[in-house]
């Protein structure tokens, strides 16, 4: 066993970018202040400017950056590991980080197509986290607390990254009539017997049409069809009220419906392997 | 096509809602009313319903089980919270370690 104390080091780059300062950890709400409206990163924008609270499930919490509130579900096997953790047992951070590693990359994969910015948010994330593990209460499982941290990240590197406009999500072209109809039945789904793609081709179709969609429609998307947070919680990290939330989540929807719908067939575009 | 006094423009519209179980109870009821009489519309859900399934299952295909955490990755956060951690060489972190 080797203790990590002080958690110093510079952040290992997966290519030449300056090492950032405390104010990294800030912006996740992992610090040691209370974030409130005020502090840097908060308030409302685009993309990730809102400090997606940590606090357990069932309470997406305020935009205070506490990481101390929620009732009591962590799991009890978790309270020795965070003994550890507190200690600054290296084995017990290496534990973590393969643990958990794996699926927060995925994560942030899903958030950012490039590898280096997933890779890098990842890295951000852990070193944040291990940074305040002293304030974790373990309200929350480890894992959840975790993966708010790199949705933060990852949301911070696309905020910073963003060069141009996103361009609009034409509403996906439904053939209804004047009165709001379908016009006919059979236009309400494209003549297709069904694309048949082996599982691993869909698989590769689907994640090329989703990262096609605009980026604000795609966070979204990815937020709540794939990673599961909830309309509040994802309104929370992107700084949109619930109902633009529901709206692009609603057209991101129907606009992969429509590029994918030569593939749903019979058997739901499950693919064949 | 009218059904229930619902056009199926407003059934594409409020799908989200309705899947989510937020429609009001009266509003469910019309909803629910017409999908049984618009077979356009019933189809359109499923369509919609196997687009939200087939994001989930085709980003997550580990989703039963979780992939491994790259090795360069774990020695890479390992060397950035602790130089002399992560084992191997640590040629490029330029840390210089202790």
């Amino acid at each position: 066993m080797h203790a990590l104390r002080g958690l110093r080091g510079p952040r290992i780059s997966f290519r030449p970018v300056s090492v950032r300062s405390e104010g990294m950890h800030r912006l996740y709400g992992v610090g040691g202040d209370s974030l409130g409206p005020d502090a840097p990163g908060a308030g409302p924008g685009p993309i990730g400017n809102r400090i997606l609270s940590v606090a357990s499930p069932g309470h997406p919490g305020s935009a205070t950056g506490s990481i101390e509130a929620g009732p009591p579900v962590g799991a009890p096997d978790e309270s020795a590991l965070l003994v550890r953790l507190r200690a600054g047992d290296g084995d017990a951070y290496e534990q973590v980080i393969r643990e958990f590693g794996g699926r927060l990359l995925a994560t942030a994969q899903h958030l950012l197509p490039n590898e280096d910015d997933a890779r890098e948010a990842v890295q951000d994330a852990f070193l944040s986290a291990f940074r305040a593990i002293g304030r974790f209460d373990g309200k929350s499982r480890v894992s959840t607390w975790l993966h708010r941290i790199v949705v933060n990240a990852a949301l911070m590197k696309l905020r910073t990254k963003r060069r141009r406009p996103e361009r609009s999500l034409d509403e996906a072209a439904v053939n209804l009539d004047g009165e709001g109809h379908f016009e006919h039945p059979a236009l309400a789904v494209h003549e297709t017997a069904g694309s048949s793609l082996d599982a691993e081709t869909m698989r590769s179709r689907v994640q090329e049409e989703i990262e096609r969609l605009p980026e604000e429609y795609r966070t979204v998307l990815v937020l709540r069809d794939v990673e599961e947070l909830d309309t509040a919680e994802t309104a929370e990290v992107l700084g949109l009220s619930t109902s633009a939330v529901k709206t692009r989540l609603h057209r991101a929807r129907l606009a992969l419906r429509e590029r994918l719908l030569p593939y749903l067939g019979e058997n739901g575009g499950e693919g064949q392997d | 096509m009218s059904c229930q006094g619902l056009s199926c423009r407003e059934i594409c519209a409020f799908l989200c809602e309705y899947l989510e179980g937020e429609l009001p109870a009266d509003r469910l009821r019309v909803f629910e009313a017409h999908l049984r009489e618009c077979p356009p519309c019933e189809q359109y859900l499923k369509t919609y319903k196997q687009t939200i399934l087939l994001s989930k299952k085709c980003m997550c295909p580990g989703a039963t089980k979780p992939p491994p955490c790259p090795e360069d990755l774990v020695k890479a956060i390992m060397r950035s919270i602790h130089p002399q951690a992560g084992g191997g060489g640590g040629g490029d972190c330029g840390c210089g370690g202790r």
